[in-house]
């Protein structure tokens, strides 16, 4: 179970999360023949590459073509990078990753060596609540893509979870989390994943030994609205 | 993509809508490409085999196969051992919607956004389900109509149960999923 290390007015606890079970969990589903079962594999599609080829090879035979290779199933197989410009492609030992930004518009807008992010949800410095906006304006203004239910862990963390879903249900609001000094930067639950912006949204029930809670840890990258119109040419 | 054309049902009543092109978030703040380069030249993914050839990304394929090799007939949809019926597509039938409280979304998760020109829907949240192409299973939708505009969002809903003192081994169980100042705009671009 991964855990969250969250701060809010002035006290900090880690706690679990956990991903939520979809609502119509179904069995999944597969494809069958009367052979058997249909899986996906990765073949060899027969493709030769000709540097050389001209067109008369091309109208007297098929060298784009190699009918040994193809659906020859790819076993103990190595990724590798290979440099194409010769007719045998080279294995590179030595490169460099490198991201290219590109904006809307297709525009490259920078290049930069590749950046690694790390998680950055359970460490030293715990999570901590920048804002609070209204929960209709924040669940209809961005994209969840992903989802995370806050738990406890013993009853110090129930306290901790409680009074925060408590806290949010009675200002109807949900809590914009960030990581950082200051709260500030995107989080990021894998090493090397992606960057999300992280919102809490909270709603309790019971009283005494009977309270309940519901802590949800979503996870946005993208604002619910359309691309910004192109500029008219003048 | 063009628009397509939707029908859709709301307690009764049928309302016309249209689909629009998938919004992702490369067309909002841009995309990010991955390169991998050697003296400025760019290069290209392959695989080294245990004989030592080497193969071109495009000369690699996925494809199906059965017991036999490639399928030589339709292979049918299974679940749990029983055979399913393949759904049609939205686009080709009508698709009932229910109102929902706007909290719905918060146990949502979203894959795909398209906007939606839904004209005469009352401002709000609705639930259904949709396909895209026919399918046996479909996806869960939810339609949010703002009064600057529908988005419909297709995706699955969660079961996000309450946690009670005892925490339930199904917390533990759930397979892993997989501003510095308050008035800054949020960046999501995040690049």
């Amino acid at each position: 179970m991964f855990t969250l290390h969250l701060e809010n007015e002035g006290r900090s606890a880690r706690v679990g999360l956990s991903s939520p079970m979809a609502e119509k969990n179904a069995a999944p589903l597969e494809q069958v023949t009367s052979a058997g079962k249909v899986k996906r594999v990765q073949a060899l599609n027969g493709q030769n590459f000709m540097a050389s080829a001209n067109s008369a090879q091309l109208i007297e035979g098929d060298p784009e073509l190699d009918f040994q290779l193809a659906g020859r199933l790819m076993r103990d197989a190595t990724a590798v990078y290979l440099d194409t410009r010769s007719a045998q492609p080279a294995i590179a030992t030595e490169f460099k990753e490198v991201e290219v930004v590109y904006a809307p518009d297709g525009q490259e807008k920078e290049r930069r060596s590749r950046v690694f992010r790390t998680a950055n949800v359970d460490t030293t410095q715990p999570l901590k609540i920048v804002r609070r906006m209204p929960v209709k304006e924040c669940l209809t203004k961005f994209v969840f893509r992903g989802m995370q239910q806050l738990v406890h862990t013993d009853g110090l963390t129930f306290d901790f979870l409680h009074g925060l879903a408590k806290s949010l249900q009675e200002s109807q609001s949900m809590a914009l989390v960030g990581a950082g000094p200051k709260g500030a930067g995107p989080l990021v639950l894998r090493d090397g994943g992606t960057p999300f912006r992280g919102f809490l949204y909270g709603e309790v029930e019971g009283k005494g030994d009977d309270a309940r809670y519901r802590l949800l840890l979503l996870l946005s990258d993208q604002e619910l609205k359309r691309p910004a119109a192109p500029a008219s040419a003048t | 993509m063009a628009a397509k054309s939707l029908k859709l049902s709301v307690g009764g009543k049928e309302i016309a809508a249209t689909l629009e092109s998938k919004i992702g978030k490369d067309d909002l703040y841009g995309r990010v490409d991955h390169v991998v380069e050697q003296n400025g030249q760019r290069l290209e993914r392959g695989w080294l085999l245990p004989d030592g050839a080497t193969l071109r990304k495009s000369q690699v394929a996925m494809t199906s196969v059965d017991n036999d090799g490639s399928p030589a007939e339709t292979p049918e949809i299974h679940c749990a051992g029983q055979k399913l019926e393949l759904r049609p597509s939205s686009f080709d039938g009508g698709e009932p919607l229910e109102a929902v409280p706007l909290e719905t979304l918060a146990r949502f998760l979203t894959t795909d956004v398209y906007p939606v020109d839904a004209g005469g829907l009352a401002p709000g949240l609705y639930r259904g389900t949709f396909n895209y192409r026919k399918s046996a299973r479909p996806r869960d939708v939810l339609l949010l109509v703002r009064d600057d505009g529908a988005f419909l969002l297709v995706g699955q809903l969660k079961a996000c149960p309450m946690a009670g003192r005892t925490v339930a081994y199904q917390f533990f169980d759930a397979p892993a999923g997989g501003a510095e100042e308050a008035a800054d705009p949020l960046d999501f671009s995040m690049m």
